[in-house]
């Protein structure tokens, strides 16, 4: 199942939150949020079901076997072999098909690709659960003792198919202590409107028009519109993932959880390393604790770890090679902003330096959108205006004026308004911020209305995590 | 706790099977099997259903289109049409053989879409791919087949070439230089018809609708003149012709298919003009035969546009009133052809029209029964850079002596069923709006 769908929002989280709200017990509570957790995760998915219960008593298992040996040289076995598992479920599923694919392509063999769809949420709970086996290792968290609350926190279906990366160790305490505060429940129902508004009114209308430009003819694309196609493109790309964060949030907000945050304005950012601190940071906090770090960081083989991890990054999002080089493309920005970049543009106005950060980015979306290198040369050609292309069509003038109010919209999203508001409201008169509750009702409904309109006309509704 | 209601309400309220303002039938609820539970379409058609009866739908739809609208800013100058393409694009006459012609989604490959500008519509030409080498090819074929009958070609343009306004020139393609290129490639044994040059010359007057695709009767007879010059021929003048205006006003297909406001508050009118041609013309449609009137006045209130020939037909035979010179002309044509057809009484006594969309007659078999002294292939602008359309006019030529095209059973039954049946008002005006033929 996804958020943004009728059945999930009518019916599911409905039904979810009356049942929560009216068991009072810890357990029962806990046990319904599994429950529910595998419904969601079955609708979905309804035959690799079965390998997310598998992987989770595996991890658990694991986890138990770590803690009793701990402080006896015996504690590894059970860590390497719980990552040997994770990364051979993982490899299996994600990268069987790349993996074959090139072994015959460099030695002429044929050896039949795999062609099973990846489950849902694959690379997310495989993090997660390898990230528990880590930190119980190192001694940061205990090992979950009970085996459905292990479950609740693999599956718990609020981050389970679009993330963000949980920690075992953020929510630990939270799986047998949470409270429902009337405060956090309207900061979740707000959090999760948010999230649901980029989602269908930003990300999925962006989408239908990445669609027409990014997705069609490129040999007769116009410059104006492969500008636009991918500026649309970076536009969904973020409010979708930034939406589905928010809903996490939110979604577990409601319930009493506390996820860290995922997405910090990153097109705000000015430099790559700025941008990688902003974006997806569960996923960036990951690689730098449990892969970076241990190879050395910055202190020894600098080089090698940075392109490792960046690497990794890439192939992460997708088991083909753009994925690699949209990594390795941002692993070298960052290089050589440590190296020169970040000296020279502090000696400019700060806005080139944002130019330069969102002209990257874009460059880095080209090489994520398209799968294959002639398309990404291609439409890095006509971008760049080395095509022979037109540099404009009519149909484009019309279509970008009949967007224009949107597009304003969606940039200023894109901005720290949110925060903004709020220090303005704090700032604010006591009569007004008396008000403030009764506005973020209304606010909340209006979001919801609209995204429900959008969703009863069943406008276009892409689900972009089906590679990761 | 408001979508808890909304989740009650959706169980409460009466469920509609069929949506009227859609006009489709609305998902109904899905069959659970093992295999689609297994799969996951079980639970997709159960977001379809939930989707197609959810409460208040109606209003959220209605929400939902006006949030489309308010997303920018729509100029109240011009507006870009670009999904008529898809309207039936291939012609289609009562059902006729259009599956015989109907190539793939290729067609009118070339047009970008409907452009309203200046109370007007333009097809957007692209010229993106042009088709002259194979378009040529056909039409030299028929130097090639036929010996001892002139043949003369000529492409009709749009009306984009002369009325568009110069700010959009740069992004809409030049339909002449498509012309001329295809010309250049014809054979020796073609006389090429410079229509464009000659309408050019009176881009003042009223030669186009501006609601239709189509040429007016000024316009095809301008094309007239232009064959005339190539046919070394003096034209009838336009002041020893009778002219005629239908009552009322005309809105063609570029307002049927954009329902465009500016269209409609600025419609079209038909004048025509009475060349010596008889009241009546014979037409052939197999084996069966009928007398048409040449100016069809009743009855065309649907489209107006029927009132030259009463539209398509595989063949008709018109016959002057004044030429007694025993020449017969042979015109294969699609639609721009209908009011150009009259006109070739002036200067023949014998005029045959064929369409070669409708015809299953081998052009060979024509020549000969009827004694043929001039070819003339009349194309639009986007049947010549279409190819299913050069290929049907390229069959018509290959056809053996004395074979017909297989189709023509299939399609006489077809036709049959239409005229037994009342059709449908909406059939009747997506008959005529191709906007390539």
């Amino acid at each position: 199942m996804v958020f943004a769908s009728l059945n999930f929002l009518f019916f599911f989280l409905a039904i979810n939150l009356i049942l929560y709200y009216s068991i009072s017990n810890k357990t029962f509570r806990n046990v319904l949020l599994t429950i529910m957790s595998l419904v969601f995760y079955a609708w979905g998915e309804p035959i690799w079901i079965g390998l997310l219960i598998f992987s989770s008593i595996i991890d658990y298992t694991h986890g138990l076997l770590i803690e009793r040996y701990r402080g006896t040289k015996w504690a590894k076995a059970p860590l390497i072999s719980c990552i040997i598992i994770n990364l051979s479920i993982l490899g299996t599923f994600k990268y069987a098909g790349f993996i074959t694919d090139n072994v015959n392509f460099l030695t002429g063999l044929n050896l039949s690709v795999p062609t099973y769809t990846l489950p849902i949420g694959i690379s997310f709970y495989t993090f997660q659960t390898i990230s528990y086996v880590l930190d119980v290792y190192r001694g940061e968290v205990k090992a979950q003792r009970s085996l459905m609350k292990f479950m609740l926190f693999v599956s718990l279906f609020h981050q389970l198919v679009a993330g963000p990366i949980v920690r075992y160790s953020h929510i630990a305490h939270e799986i047998d202590n949470r409270k429902i505060r009337i405060n956090d429940v309207s900061a979740g129902i707000s959090r999760f409107c948010i999230g649901l508004f980029k989602k269908i009114c930003i990300a999925n209308v962006a989408g239908e028009m990445v669609v027409t430009y990014m997705g069609g003819d490129l040999s007769t694309l116009a410059f104006s519109e492969a500008w636009f196609g991918i500026l649309m493109f970076t536009i969904q790309i973020y409010f979708d993932f930034s939406g589905y964060s928010d809903m996490a949030i939110g979604l577990g907000r409601m319930v009493g959880f506390h996820y860290h945050e995922n997405f910090n304005y990153p097109y705000t950012s000015k430099s790559a390393s700025d941008f990688w601190r902003r974006w997806h940071i569960s996923l960036g906090t990951f690689f730098r604790d449990y892969i970076y770090i241990p190879l050395g960081g910055n202190k020894k083989y600098f080089y090698r770890n940075l392109m490792v991890v960046w690497m990794l990054t890439g192939l992460w999002h997708g088991s083909s090679w753009n994925f690699i080089l949209w990594g390795l493309f941002w692993g070298i920005l960052i290089l050589l902003e440590r190296l020169f970049l970040q000296k020279f543009f502090s000696k400019l106005p700060a806005f080139v330096s944002h130019i330069y950060l969102l002209l990257a980015a874009m460059v880095g979306w080209v090489l994520f959108y398209f799968v294959d290198m002639h398309s990404v040369v291609k439409y890095l050609s006509i971008l760049f205006g080395q095509s022979g292309n037109k540099w404009n069509s009519l149909e484009f003038n019309t279509v970008f004026m009949s967007n224009i109010y949107w597009l304003i919209l969606a940039i200023i999203l894109c901005l720290p308004v949110y925060p903004f508001t709020h220090s303005l409201l704090r700032k604010s008169s006591i009569r007004v911020q008396a008000l403030v509750p009764y506005v973020t009702i209304a606010f909340d409904f209006f979001l919801l209305f609209l995204s429900t309109a959008m969703l009863v006309g069943k406008t276009f509704n892409p689900f972009l995590y089906f590679r990761f | 706790m408001v979508i808890s209601v909304v989740g009650i309400l959706f169980f409460m309220l009466p469920q509609e099977k069929i949506s009227d303002a859609e006009k489709r039938t609305l998902a109904p609820f899905p069959m659970l099997t093992k295999k689609s539970l297994l799969s996951g379409d079980y639970m997709d058609s159960l977001d379809l259903y939930t989707a197609d009866h959810f409460p208040f739908r109606s209003t959220f739809i209605s929400v939902s289109d006006q949030l489309k609208l308010i997303r920018g800013f729509h100029s109240k100058e011009e507006s870009f049409y670009n999904d008529v393409q898809a309207v039936d694009e291939i012609p289609t006459k009562k059902g006729a053989s259009a599956k015989d012609i109907q190539g793939s989604d290729e067609a009118l490959k070339n047009c970008k879409g409907l452009l309203v500008a200046n109370n007007r519509a333009f097809q957007i030409f692209s010229n993106e791919e042009p088709m002259n080498k194979d378009f040529s090819d056909m039409i030299n074929l028929y130097a090639k087949k036929l010996k001892g009958v002139r043949i003369f070609a000529g492409v009709v343009p749009t009306a984009s070439d002369f009325f568009l306004p110069s700010k959009y020139s740069e992004y809409i393609g030049k339909e002449k230089e498509n012309i001329t290129a295809s010309y250049k490639l014809f054979n020796k044994h073609i006389l090429p018809i410079d229509i464009h040059q000659e309408l050019a010359k009176h881009k003042k007057e009223y030669i186009y609708y501006k609601t239709d695709h189509h040429w007016t009767d000024l316009g095809a007879y301008y094309g007239y003149m232009a064959f005339c010059k190539a046919a070394k021929t003096t034209p009838i003048a336009l002041a020893d012709m009778k002219s005629k205006q239908l009552k009322g006003d005309f809105l063609g297909t570029h307002f049927l298919k954009t329902k465009d406001q500016r269209l409609e508050s600025h419609p079209d009118y038909i004048k025509y003009w009475i060349p010596p041609v008889e009241k009546y013309a014979m037409k052939y449609d197999g084996e069966e035969e009928e007398e048409i009137k040449v100016f069809k006045t009743k009855d065309i209130s649907k489209n107006k546009y029927l009132v030259f020939l009463g539209g398509d037909e595989p063949l008709i035979h018109l016959k002057s009133t004044k030429c007694t010179n025993g020449k017969t002309i042979l015109l294969i044509k699609n639609s721009y052809g209908n009011p150009f057809a009259a006109f070739l009484t002036a200067n023949y006594e014998n005029v045959l029209v064929v369409d070669y969309r409708y015809t299953d007659t081998s052009i060979k078999d024509l020549v000969k029964e009827y004694e043929v002294n001039d070819i003339l292939i009349l194309n639009g602008i986007y049947s010549s850079n279409t190819p299913n359309h050069i290929e049907r006019e390229r069959d018509i030529i290959e056809l053996k002596e004395g074979t017909k095209n297989t189709f023509k059973k299939k399609k006489r039954k077809k036709k049959e069923e239409d005229e037994t049946q009342p059709s449908d008002s909406l059939n009747i005006v997506m008959d005529s709006t191709s906007i390539i033929d």
